[in-house]
């Protein structure tokens, strides 16, 4: 059995997969990067590197790539379709995989509003959906989008897509998932939960379609670091729900960032032993990557297993 | 083709511009009222006290509230109009001379025109002074005689002549005047009151309603009782029975045939007697006139079973056995008028069984070729301004004849306006209506003094501005219009239809011009904006350093005292919120310094619904301005508050202006 | 229909800076009925233009003129006689109309006084909205009737993207997520198994392409 990627491999070999999410700088430097990296190293199998996220310019993600494979983790590579059009998001691929990349996060990104360069015009050539679809054939009938031949080294990524239980229509996420699914999605990592009862309903009807055995699914969790931000994400992000609950919990902690990181460390936990269907855990500790270790730790998820994996070793 | 008229003026047999002089009321430009009243009637005066107003009866306020008092506006104008008036313009003389017979109403009506067209006319009237009924037969606390004096002064001053004292079939043969004149109008009237072959009517006692009038009017004193029964249900009957009563005359009685609803008489004519006292006794006619030793005692009548037949004609049936003796001294007989025909002597004009003339109604014509008729002696009872129209009417044709014009010119056919949609009804904010002041009942019995007291200024121009103005209302220049909607979205009565293009169906729209405001195409045109005088009277500041205040027509009246000031040009508009905002830059482009917009107090705009529009439309003006670099605080909407007097507000703006 | 808005007078008037004498050429079309650029708002802008130059010392005198529509070549003609002696043309009809006037009076300065905004139609009386992306490829059929072009903030043929929430698209509580809306007509029309089918990318050329886009009626060319 050849695998696309280490993380493939992990998850395919049944192991509870630990991702998370270093976000790029806003420079040209890469010693933030390469510094999380190091953190995080030997605690996660695999790290996500954001697209310019809520469309503000950083980084780009695939060159974030490079210095993070350099430090020897696995880099799954967010690719947005709001930037460029199919020409670009091919080049830039068939460049990414040459350079190591082996894991493909398709995205539609945040719209440009919210970011640094709100006149811009966004491109949306194609949607994420088809994405993910046209980069599965690509890898499985050697096709570029439009359909033409590619005559060798086609890029072959372990292909991921997102999915959010808290946006509306809520009945219609598990069909949208069942979508992307069919478009190619191999593993899917899930919007950042803050409301268990309805990922738990969403878990629900996607076990009863049997999606958990046809995808890996990656639970999104975020550690909070005060009520503020709950409440922020809570009123201010769309298609995030927070109960009241936990906004208030914060709020009445003696030490709040603490008390963040106890809840994340009781989502990880809460999911890992009662979801069925969920195959590992991706931590989006923004702008504060250097909590990780400690999540992973006191949930349990240390240390991580050893998966050897060889990126040449398909080619 | 039919001529589409408000229904006042459809209603009206000369067609007066009942809206346009009311207009002139609201806007206080009394001499126009008067003007715009007098076109169409040389008896403004009269008019304005006796006229029973059939403009009023058909008004389409009437489907809101209540209608326009009409009349009263009328004679608010008359006497707010003063001496100071406009004589009249006469064409050049033709040569041509017509003798009238009659200086009735009609009679002078038809001298008055054709002495405008240029022909001498000249009226042969048998009494001493003109004016037919107006004269003689009029009570005089519903026609003081100056007014009739106004009246005929003016029709004399536009060249008429008047040869009084000569009774035409004694003094003169209409033959003779047919041969001195080029053509002759009959227009002799209905002056007998007719009488009753019963039992006991030839008694002394028992008088002729004309007679009796007359006799009244002229100062005389009329020999009637204590006991006074008037036979008749008409306005003739009321006049007599309420100057019966004035006379002094203990208990009067009106018996008529017709039962109460069916009473001929005006609805106010019976109610205003019995306020002073008069008792009625419908349904009974009269069947003996009971003397005794010579002296009426009483008057037997009988009860009527129905007065009409299946066809709808007079045929009184009576009870056979009911029968109702009234006790009195003195009996009149108001029971209609028929001619004198003693002007037909040796006339050589053809007459009919009844002796009486005979007269084509529609062509005015008679049996002899040059010699007319108008007035009741053709047209049969009627109000007078019935009488006017038909005057009108014979100098018409008498001046198509000596014009040589074979066909005879045809009356124009005219309809009136559709009743008020009840959807526009329902949102026409109610406004209470002004009536007429009049003496208490207890106190005008006593004397001959005119008892109504003509409405205040206030309340007229009040008054005048609950005129609907129908008719004049939105138009649409089909090539302009782009069916965008703009009308239909903006007009506050949702009367606007777009079908292939917009179309303001006049039964509903108001004319209050806010559509114009905002139709993008300058599509739409309105009378009652009047969007030329608007940019004329813009254009005519000149770069003249000023304040220009837009306001309603009513606000504008209230305004007298700012409109009076130098430097203040007010234009006058539907309603402010049919301002539009080309006509504020226009006025600071031609050197206003300042430019009001007058606003109605809260609840007080003539239209339905809200200010909201035109406050959008200042805000842009503001905006619009203070970006080409004018102050926006040179643009004020002056709303002004409960109590607080916006001739006020607006002259401490002209101050921070100039 | 096209909507456009007026751009701001001062940006205008700095157009016709040097100009003493201006013709602001309206349309009776689109612009009439979104009541931007008819003869009204021409007028206004007209005196509005006179009035601030007269104010800046710079008199300007304006002629105006609106066209039945200046989206059609025969339309313009009209103009040529008031075109003749003036410095500059301001057009108040959609970009369409600038440009066949600039086409005709070759040797004119024309400027447009409008922002042509979009395809859409009014939603009540002062406000409009985009309805359609004019992508030359309808796709309303597959999608309730609804166009994801233009109402969907990033075009997904394929939604809602997770920024749905409550009906509303994440760019802004004022806008509905268009997918939102196709799902519930799909689904009050019972076709929501339709949304599953996975929509192939759009072949945009049929929209806004390196070129004008044309249509040629072969029927209808003479010749
Ligand atoms: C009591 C009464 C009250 C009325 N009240 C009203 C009212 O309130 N409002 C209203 O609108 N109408 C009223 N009318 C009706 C109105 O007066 C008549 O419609 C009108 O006067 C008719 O005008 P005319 O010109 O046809 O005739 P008349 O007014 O009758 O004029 C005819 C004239 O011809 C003269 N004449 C007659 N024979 C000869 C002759 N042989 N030679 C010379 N001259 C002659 C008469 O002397 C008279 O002056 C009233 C009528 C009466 C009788
Ligand atoms: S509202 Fe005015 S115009 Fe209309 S019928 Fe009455 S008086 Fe005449
Ligand atoms: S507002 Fe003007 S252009 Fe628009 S439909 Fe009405 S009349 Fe026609
Ligand atoms: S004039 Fe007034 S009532 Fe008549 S259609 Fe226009 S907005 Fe409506």
């Amino acid at each position: 059995m050849k695998y696309l990627s280490k993380l493939q491999k992990m998850l395919d070999s049944g192991h509870f997969a630990v991702t998370a999410e270093i976000g790029p700088p806003k420079h040209a430097g890469a010693h933030s990067i390469r510094h999380h990296a190091q953190l995080l190293k030997n605690h996660v199998d695999a790290t996500n590197i954001t697209d310019s996220q809520t469309a503000i310019v950083r980084l780009s993600s695939i060159a974030s790539g490079v210095h993070i494979l350099d430090c020897g983790i696995e880099p799954i590579v967010q690719m947005t379709v709001r930037d460029r059009n199919r020409i670009a998001i091919q080049a830039d691929l068939l460049g990414a995989y040459s350079l190591g990349m082996r894991n493909l996060l398709c995205l539609s990104g945040d719209h440009q509003q919210f970011g640094n360069h709100p006149t811009s015009k966004n491109v949306f050539d194609i949607d994420s959906m088809q994405l993910i679809y046209l980069m599965s054939r690509m890898r499985d009938e050697k096709k570029f989008f439009c359909g033409e031949e590619i005559k060798e080294y086609e890029p072959r990524f372990f292909i991921g897509a997102v999915a959010n239980p808290f946006a509306d229509p809520f009945e219609y996420r598990v069909d949208r998932l069942e979508k992307k699914i069919e478009a190619g999605a191999q593993f899917i990592q899930t919007q950042c939960i803050f409301d268990m009862e309805r990922f738990e309903r969403f878990m629900e009807m996607v076990r009863a379609r049997g999606l958990d055995q046809r995808a890996h699914i990656l639970a999104g969790v975020t550690p909070l670091k005060s009520w503020r931000a709950a409440k922020y994400i809570q009123t201010g992000v769309s298609g995030m729900i927070v109960p009241d609950s936990l906004v208030e919990r914060l709020k009445n902690a003696a030490d709040p960032k603490k008390e963040g990181i106890k809840v994340c460390i009781e989502q990880i936990k809460h999911i890992r032993e009662n979801i069925k269907g969920i195959h590992g855990v991706h931590v989006m500790a923004i702008a504060w990557e250097e909590v990780v270790p400690e999540i992973v730790e006191k949930a349990g998820l240390y240390p991580r297993p050893q998966v050897e994996f060889n990126p040449e070793e398909n080619d | 083709m039919t001529e589409l008229l408000p229904p006042c003026t459809n209603a009206c047999p000369v067609n007066t511009d009942v809206r346009g002089y009311l207009a002139a009321i609201a806007r206080r430009d009394y001499k126009e009222a008067y003007r715009l009243i007098r076109a169409s009637n040389p008896f403004p005066s009269v008019c304005a006290w006796v006229c029973p107003h059939p403009c009023e009866d058909n008004c389409r306020r009437a489907g809101v509230d209540a209608p326009l008092s009409i009349r009263s506006l009328k004679r608010f104008a008359v006497d707010a109009a003063g001496a100071n008036r406009q004589p009249d313009e006469r064409a050049q003389p033709t040569g041509k001379k017509v003798a009238v017979v009659g200086a009735g109403p009609g009679g002078l009506t038809a001298a008055y025109d054709l002495a405008r067209l240029g022909h001498q006319a000249v009226v042969y009237e048998r009494n001493q002074s003109l004016g037919g009924h107006f004269l003689t037969s009029l009570p005089t606390y519903r026609l003081p005689r100056e007014m009739l004096q106004k009246d005929v002064e003016e029709i004399l001053a536009a060249g008429v002549q008047a040869r009084t004292g000569i009774n035409v079939g004694r003094d003169v043969t209409i033959a003779r005047l047919k041969e001195e004149y080029d053509a002759v109008i009959i227009g002799v009237g209905l002056s007998e009151s007719k009488g009753l072959p019963l039992p006991g009517f030839a008694n002394p006692g028992v008088m002729k309603a004309l007679t009796f009038l007359h006799e009244a009017n002229t100062g005389g004193k009329p020999a009637i009782g204590s006991s006074v029964i008037v036979i008749g249900g008409g306005d003739v009957a009321m006049d007599v029975a309420r100057t019966a009563v004035r006379l002094g005359a203990g208990a009067v009685t009106v018996v008529c045939l017709e039962f109460r609803d069916i009473m001929p008489a005006h609805s106010w004519e019976i109610e205003e007697a019995l306020a002073e006292g008069v008792s009625l006794i419908p349904g009974y006619g009269p069947v003996e006139v009971l003397t005794e030793d010579g002296a009426i005692t009483g008057l037997k009548t009988q009860k009527v079973k129905s007065v009409f037949d299946q066809e709808g004609r007079f045929n009184p049936t009576y009870e056979p056995t009911t029968f109702q003796t009234i006790p009195c001294d003195t009996v009149i007989l108001a029971i209609g008028q028929g001619a004198d025909n003693s002007f037909l002597y040796d006339s050589g004009l053809a007459v009919n069984a009844r002796g009486s003339l005979e007269t084509d109604r529609k062509y005015l014509s008679t049996s002899l070729s040059g010699v007319f008729t108008c007035g009741e002696v053709v047209t049969g009872p009627g109000p007078a301004i019935a009488a006017v129209a038909s005057g009108h009417r014979a100098a018409a044709l008498v001046n198509d004849y000596l014009n040589g014009n074979k066909t005879a010119a045809c009356e124009k056919e005219t309809q009136a306006i559709g009743a008020l949609p009840e959807k526009v009804a329902e949102r026409v904010p109610r406004r209470s209506r002004q009536e007429m002041p009049v003496l208490p009942a207890g106190e005008r019995k006593k004397n001959f003094k005119p008892y109504e007291l003509g409405l205040d200024e206030e309340a007229a121009v009040r008054e005048a501005g609950r005129c609907l103005n129908c008719g004049l209302g939105a138009q649409v220049i089909p090539e302009k219009c782009a069916a965008c909607l703009t009308c239909q979205r903006v007009c506050p009565y949702d009367v606007p239809v777009i079908e292939g293009m917009a179309g303001m169906p006049v039964e509903g729209c108001q004319a209050c011009g806010i559509c114009a405001a905002f139709c993008p195409g300058n599509a739409i045109t309105l009378e009652n904006l009047d969007e030329k005088g608007v940019t004329s009277a813009i254009a005519s500041l000149g770069g003249a350093k000023s304040l220009v205040v837009f306001a309603e027509r009513g606000t504008c009246a209230d305004l007298k005292k700012v409109s009076s000031l130098e430097n203040v040009l007010v234009v006058s508009l539907s309603t402010v919120r049919a301002l539009q905002l080309q006509w504020i830059l226009s006025a600071f482009e031609n050197g206003a310094a300042g430019v009001v917009v007058a606003g109605c107090r809260e609840g007080e705009c003539r239209y339905a619904g809200g200010d909201e529009l035109l406050k959008s439309l200042i805000g842009r003006a503001k905006n619009l301005l203070e970006s080409i670099g004018l102050s926006p605080g040179r643009l004020y909407y002056c709303l002004p508050e409960e109590g607080e007097d916006p001739a006020g507000l607006i002259a401490g703006f002209l101050k921070e202006c100039l | 229909m096209i909507i456009a808005q007026q751009k701001n007078i001062q940006d205008i008037a700095a157009m016709v800076g040097d100009c003493k004498k201006v013709l602001l050429a309206g349309c009776g079309g689109c612009v009439t009925v979104c009541l931007s650029g008819g003869e009204k708002e021409t007028e206004i802008l007209a005196a509005a233009l006179r009035l601030m130059k007269k104010q800046a010392g710079q008199p300007l005198a304006t002629v105006t003129y609106t066209a039945t529509r200046q989206c059609e070549p025969e339309f313009i003609p009209p103009m040529d006689e008031l075109v003749r002696d003036v410095d500059a043309v301001i057009s108040l009809a959609c970009g369409v109309g600038v440009q066949y006037l600039a086409e005709r009076y070759k040797d004119k300065w024309i400027v447009p006084a409008m922002d042509t905004m979009f395809a859409g139609g009014a939603t009540g009386f002062g406000s409009w909205e985009e309805k359609c992306g004019l992508c030359g490829d309808c796709v309303l059929h597959r999608t309730g009737g609804i166009c994801p072009v233009i109402r969907c903030s990033k075009s997904i043929m394929n939604g809602p993207c997770g920024g749905s929430q409550h009906g509303k698209c994440e760019i802004s509580k004022e806008v509905d997520c268009a997918w939102q809306l196709i799902y519930d007509r799909m689904k009050a029309l019972g076709r929501l198994s339709e949304l599953t089918v996975i929509q192939p990318p759009k072949d945009w050329s049929k929209a806004r392409d390196g070129g004008p886009r044309r249509i040629l009626r072969e029927d209808l060319i003479k010749g």
